[in-house]
């Protein structure tokens, strides 16, 4: 089931689109918030994989990011890496850029959209 | 997930109110039928002035027939309500589930922040994962079955709940809850386990 929202005008999502897949690639037990909480947290996934991955595919192209395969995600991991990046660059861009894939758990995509929209509050 | 003994079992009461409400009047609309051939084959008799020999095949043809529809119409009314009563069930008892996860989720968080490690914070993570898989399941069975009158606010409940359980400081090496935290998790806890008291009661109303 794919959950993300439809790509906006002026977004690119070509099947050459970077996909990451956080069990895969980070980890299967995602951590806390930031660095000083533990191994994989938040803070290290938005700077050593996210920001990379948007960074390499282009000002506009869009990056996949599947959800599946963890033994679940805290509140602070999820609120520092996407809310986290939402303050850096900006709800919209985040929203635009970032599709969220997740068949085992659909309202995670949901719950990951509220932090990025919560993000200027 | 998680399931006590007997908790999901429908009270007898609600049971025989749902499956035999449009039933009872199909067994009325049978008995009706049975006064109306006993009065055509009292006319007919009449009319044959108590000759057996007078009456007529068809006499005899069409109140079995009236039996038969009616007969045939019970059933289905029946049966149509039979399997509505069991999709009913199997969405309470997905709700029940659901109730018991979310119970067993806030119980690993208290034991968590009585005596935090990394195995307990794993336990905290999986339980919540379970009840947000659950909460998707039951939301996606309402928006596929339009008849239930109510507008499930257990998205809405879970997110509070589980930012209030698993965001800083959750997850760091030494988390201290403060009393107002832990008073915000029970009443958040309180709250949702009453959306799903009404989930459960607007599925059968």
């Amino acid at each position: 089931m794919y959950s993300g929202m439809f790509p906006e005008r002026g977004s690119r999502m070509t099947s050459d689109a970077r996909t990451i897949n956080i069990a895969m690639e980070f980890s299967s037990t995602p951590g806390a918030r930031y660095r000083s909480d533990g191994p994989y947290s938040g803070e290290e996934f938005r700077e050593a994989i996210l920001e990379t991955a948007l960074q390499e595919s282009g000002p506009d192209a869009c990056v996949e990011i599947v959800l599946d395969g963890t033994e679940g995600y805290a509140t602070s991991f999820l609120e520092e890496a996407f809310g986290g990046l939402a303050r850096k660059l900006g709800c919209d861009v985040c929203l635009q850029r970032l599709r969220f894939r997740s068949e085992e758990d659909p309202l995670l995509v949901e719950e990951i959209q509220r932090y990025i929209r919560g993000a200027d509050e | 997930m998680r399931r006590s003994k007997g908790t999901y079992a429908v009270p007898m009461s609600r049971r025989l109110g749902v499956e035999w409400g449009p039933a009872a009047w199909a067994v009325v609309a049978v008995l009706a039928m049975v006064i109306i051939m006993a009065i055509a084959a009292w006319c007919n008799w009449e009319a044959s002035k108590g000759d057996f020999w007078r009456l007529k095949l068809v006499d005899f043809i069409s109140p079995v027939a009236a039996l038969l529809v009616g007969v045939l119409l019970a059933n289905l009314f029946s049966s149509r309500e039979a399997k509505q009563l069991h999709k009913s069930e199997i969405l309470e008892r997905l709700a029940i589930c659901a109730q018991e996860t979310c119970r067993a989720a806030v119980m690993s968080t208290y034991s968590y922040v009585r005596d935090p490690s990394r195995k307990r914070e794993r336990e905290v993570l999986t339980e919540f994962q379970n009840l947000s898989r659950a909460v998707g399941l039951l939301r996606t069975a309402k928006i596929t079955d339009a008849t239930i009158p109510y507008e499930p606010r257990l998205s809405e409940c879970f997110f509070e709940l589980k930012a209030t359980a698993t965001d800083s400081p959750f997850g760091q090496d030494r988390p201290s809850f403060t009393e107002e935290r832990a008073r915000r998790l029970e009443r958040l806890s309180a709250n949702f386990d009453k959306e799903f008291l009404r989930f459960r009661l607007a599925i059968y109303s």
